[in-house]
């Protein structure tokens, strides 16, 4: 029995292509000259067994074929620490997620489809979003040498130690409420148009609607990058300033329409709605106060950011 | 041994391992008389490991090898490559380094 010829063509099967037949010839010839050398100091041939312990000392042919191949990883060391943080958030944001969902269909009264919705459906978006993410940090890995990133660094670009930070659990309830708050927006039968976003449709409910949607779409990426990133910058403050003026401009251009075109279309959305002068008023009031509640919190964020600047740190994210 | 201290020796190993038969390999050697030799100086490497490990050297650079027949085999042997004498001053300086402070502190203490 051929021996070494059988143990050698059990490793080729997992070695490399590009050098299956180099390495199995040389692996080949190294036992060949072991067994010759052992039979020289024998003065005999090998017996069955001890060719076997010698091959079984060589090694598991799929060990020895990996020792050849190296020791790749799908996810190197250094980078490993943000993969391991990015996949957590992941599984946060999808469980939210389907948390809203669930609820959303819940109260929408479509019984048939909240109670499957839909672990199999969370899992197929789960997994698929944990292959893509592994698969972009093999690729970023691989092709955007991080480790030169991670070695060409400036330390004055850490967050300051006294930096405001956003707690993991703060940031991840206003995820939540906000994907939940897209949500509920979204039942809205408005048209995504600029028309109705200037208020030319003469109707404060699709406009606000609409100027509320934008609004979330900037804050939301602001929170999730806390989730990250948890210092507060300038330029998260920023995004918060620019999100709470659009709501305002939003505000500002439904105050300009007509109250009553409301009050008729309420009446199309909720026929049992009673149209009245009041409720004119009211719309009037409560945009009024939206206004003055975000106009608040933007000069809160502007004094955050004079304050930041005073400190002599203006911006302490890395990524800015 | 447990696997913790297992594997802290393996990890020491590693890069002495490599350094040694980079140094052996200024003189051409065939896997084999490679690994005889560094039995005969006290490494007794597995070839499962040594083999491997002197492809991945001469993938990097630190090695030539060739092809040849002797004493009617075929065997494939190993030498320094410019770049690896480079290298082997370098990690023998290093070497030295570790060497002299590892025995500074074993004095001090």
């Amino acid at each position: 029995m051929n021996w070494i010829g059988r143990y050698v063509a059990q490793i080729r099967l997992f070695l490399p292509e590009s050098n299956r037949s180099d390495v199995a010839e040389e692996i080949a010839s190294l036992l060949h000259e072991q067994v010759e050398d052992r039979e020289r100091q024998l003065g005999r041939k090998l017996e069955q067994q001890e060719m076997l312990e010698l091959l079984k000392s060589f090694g598991h042919p799929f060990k020895v074929a990996a020792a050849y191949r190296g020791g790749g990883s799908l996810i190197s060391e250094s980078l490993f620490p943000l993969y391991a943080l990015v996949i957590r958030y992941l599984v946060i944001i999808l469980l939210a997620l389907y948390a809203v969902s669930v609820t959303g269909y819940y109260l929408s009264g479509r019984e048939e489809t909240w109670l499957q919705f839909r672990i199999g459906d969370f899992l197929d978006i789960g997994l698929f979003y944990f292959a893509l993410t592994t698969i972009g940090f093999h690729l970023a890995d691989r092709y955007l040498h991080t480790r030169d990133w991670l070695v060409d660094w400036d330390p004055q670009r850490l967050p300051a130690e006294n930096a405001r930070r956003e707690p993991l659990f703060s940031s991840a309830v206003a995820v939540f409420f906000l994907l939940a708050w897209l949500v509920i927006l979204s039942q809205v039968p408005v048209a995504h148009s600029v028309d109705v976003l200037l208020g030319e449709g003469d109707n404060r409910l699709y406009t606000f609607v609409l100027w509320l949607k934008l609004q979330v779409l900037i804050t939301l990426p602001v929170y999730i990058w806390l989730m990250f990133q948890p210092h507060w910058t300038t330029v998260k403050h920023l995004l918060i300033m620019i999100a709470d003026s659009v709501v305002i401009v939003g505000a500002l251009i439904c105050l300009s329409i007509d109250g009553d075109a409301f009050s008729r279309v309420m009446t199309q959305i909720a026929p049992d709605f009673q149209p009245s002068i009041s409720a004119a008023v009211l719309t009037n009031w409560i945009l009024g106060l939206w206004i003055l509640v975000l106009a608040w919190d933007v000069v809160t964020c502007a004094l955050k950011i004079r304050q930041e600047w005073g400190k002599g740190m203006p911006d302490a994210s890395p990524g800015n | 041994m447990p696997d913790r201290v297992e594997a802290m020796r393996l990890e020491l190993r590693r890069g002495v391992i490599a350094l040694a038969v980079l140094r052996v390999l200024e003189q051409e050697h065939y896997g084999y008389s490679l690994r005889k030799l560094l039995l005969e100086a006290g490494l007794d490497i597995e070839e499962g490991t040594l083999y491997p490990l002197v492809r991945r050297l001469e993938s990097h650079g630190l090695l030539r090898s060739r092809w040849t027949v002797a004493e009617g085999r075929r065997r494939r042997y190993y030498q320094l490559s410019g770049e690896g004498r480079a290298v082997v001053a370098d990690l023998r300086q290093e070497w030295q380094v570790l060497n002299g402070a590892i025995a500074c502190i074993e004095e001090n203490m």
